[in-house]
């Protein structure tokens, strides 16, 4: 559905994306992860050709995004970072405007704006002008928007930002259920909500991806067995001396008395660990193996790439 | 044809549904009011003279009222054009419904013409409103009505060439107010530089007066129809429009 090959964007001197590589299937639902400035949003405009990128090929659809902008314009339905809403015009006249300028047939009109109405939850709010509404109603108008013409793919940029926690879950929830009509990319920096939405995660950094999996494959990409937590119950001194000492420990963080979280040099057996503590007259409490949260990837992926 | 007609109608909801068209018209209306009546007020009064060459010669002079009038509303739309174009495409620049329009299957000639359509559809009901005046006149006492339609024409075309540099200017600024003192400050420019082309002489004081709107106005005020000056401002609604059409796609090569 979508093939993006060695994507580079520049602003003068700057750039904002080198050369993205990926591609997403029919029916799959892409968080695109990173902070502020990565390039999310850079890349989500080139996509729906709202930008045209310096260098690179961008398919969508079958289509390529720089020689076949309409039709891969009909093929999409994009939410901006601020839902693009007119507060003059009614969420009617809105959806009407939107539905004539995605080219919608006129007997598909009524029948696509119903469904969308109802998807959204804006029937209460229909007859209503758009400036009067909530930013949760602001943005429901915006994903309805994006979806009333029935496009093959939907881009959401930071669909939830803004919102309040009850707004964020049925916006995820309305998400999840859209994902068997549409392919899906949602670009965020908030990291609960690609585990909560996403079948797959590229995370970018810096306009490069840094990776590319399921939000499960990636959490368990670095439990890898190198990760633990140890409690010591006597000679706390002594353990963290031993602890420091020991070269196949990359990494202690002391949490809090007596706890340490130890990230150990790949194919490192902790009973190695747990022998020399032992032997060195430490009480162990216990050994917790630790899965990362999508937070600590994350964290790992973009220090990483900053060291180098 | 059909993305146009959708553009032209959310556009007249924009302006019909909040203040902005109404204010407008009510101020336009007021001031051309004011400057018909006393236009008609002074030609009663120079007429009344028996030695007033315009004394009997009602016909003629109705049109020269009229030419007069309309000489003087143009300076009234200057003032005016720049507010209403003025939101046409910043508003949508800065508010970001920009890149809806953009990633909608939309060329961007459509957008320029449904937005440029809706901007004449104002003008012309502002140009109807004033027609009301000399129909009152010629209900009154019928004159040679042609030269007035012709004088009404002008006015039009100036109103749409100003219209078209608005437009130009409101997709240059994502602030409506930078876009609507550009444009009356071209208009102006437009206006007045034939003044300059006095003293400036020889082949620049031509195309200085010939680029003024005022040197091309004033033959359809006097009610004569000329192929020159309908050229010069069929040209700069074109010009203009083209422009526009440009700077949008520059804008997305910049944004």
């Amino acid at each position: 559905m979508i093939k993006v090959t060695s994507l580079v964007k520049k602003y003068g001197e700057i750039t904002a994306v080198k050369g993205l590589n990926f591609e997403v299937k029919e029916g799959e639902i892409i968080g695109f992860l990173g902070p502020n400035g990565a390039g999310k949003t850079t890349t989500l405009r080139i996509l729906t050709g709202f930008i045209p990128a310096t260098d690179g090929k961008a398919e969508i659809a079958g289509y390529d995004v720089f020689e076949n902008p309409l039709e891969v314009k009909r093929n999409i339905g994009y939410l901006p970072e601020f839902p693009p809403v007119y507060p003059d015009l009614t969420v009617k006249d809105y959806l009407d405007f939107v539905a004539g300028i995605k080219n919608v047939p006129k007997h598909k009109k009524k029948p696509y704006t119903d469904y969308v109405v109802e998807k959204c939850g804006l029937a209460n709010v229909f007859n209503r002008r758009i400036g009067e509404l909530s930013k949760g109603y602001k943005q429901r108008t915006g994903i309805a928007q994006a979806m009333i013409h029935k496009p093959k793919i939907l881009f959401l940029d930071e669909p939830t930002s803004g919102l309040d926690p009850i707004q964020i879950i049925e916006v995820r929830n309305l998400i999840k259920e859209l994902r068997q009509e549409h392919t899906i990319m949602l670009s965020t920096h908030i990291l609960p909500e690609v585990s909560a939405t996403c079948s797959k995660v590229l995370i970018i950094n810096k306009g490069l991806i840094v990776a590319e999996d399921t939000p499960e494959n990636l959490t368990e990409k670095l439990k890898s067995d190198n990760l633990f937590e140890i409690k010591i119950m006597e000679e706390i001194e002594k353990a963290e001396n031993t602890l420091s000492n020991m070269e196949k420990i990359k990494k202690i963080n002391q949490k809090e008395n007596g706890v340490f979280e130890i990230e150990t040099v790949d194919n490192t057996s902790i009973s190695d660990i747990i022998n020399t503590l032992v032997h060195s007259g430490v009480k162990i409490y216990s050994v917790i193996p630790k899965t990362a949260t999508l937070e600590e990837v994350f964290l790992h992926l973009t220090t990483k790439e900053e060291v180098k | 044809m059909n993305n146009i007609m959708v553009i032209l109608k959310k556009e007249l909801k924009h302006y019909f549904y909040s203040p902005m068209a109404y204010i407008i018209m009510a101020v336009f209306l007021f001031i051309s009011g004011y400057f018909f009546l006393s236009g008609l007020d002074r030609y009663v009064q120079v007429s009344m003279q028996a030695a007033s060459p315009y004394a009997g010669d009602f016909e003629l002079t109705a049109a020269m009222v009229i030419g007069g009038f309309l000489g003087n509303i143009c300076i009234v739309l200057m003032f005016i054009i720049p507010l209403l174009c003025m939101r046409a495409v910043s508003e949508e620049r800065k508010s970001g419904t920009f890149e809806l329009l953009m990633t909608s299957p939309l060329k961007n000639w459509e957008l320029i013409g449904g937005k440029y359509l809706s901007l004449l559809t104002i003008l012309f009901i502002l140009t109807a409103i004033i027609g009301i005046f000399p129909l009152v006149l010629y209900m009154i006492m019928p004159f040679y009505y042609k030269t007035v339609l012709i004088s009404f024409a002008g006015f039009f075309l100036f109103g749409a060439a100003s219209i078209a540099i608005g437009l130009f200017f409101s997709t240059t600024s994502k602030n409506p107010v930078y876009a609507a003192l550009s444009t009356f400050a071209a208009l102006l420019l437009l206006w007045i530089s034939s003044w300059l082309s006095d003293s400036l002489g020889g082949f620049l004081g031509i195309a200085v007066r010939e680029l003024s709107m005022i040197s091309h106005i004033n033959s359809f005020i006097k009610g004569t129809l000329s192929l020159k000056d309908l050229t010069y401002f069929i040209s700069m609604i074109f010009y203009m429009l083209f422009l526009s059409d440009l700077y949008i796609d520059s804008i997305r090569w910049r944004e």
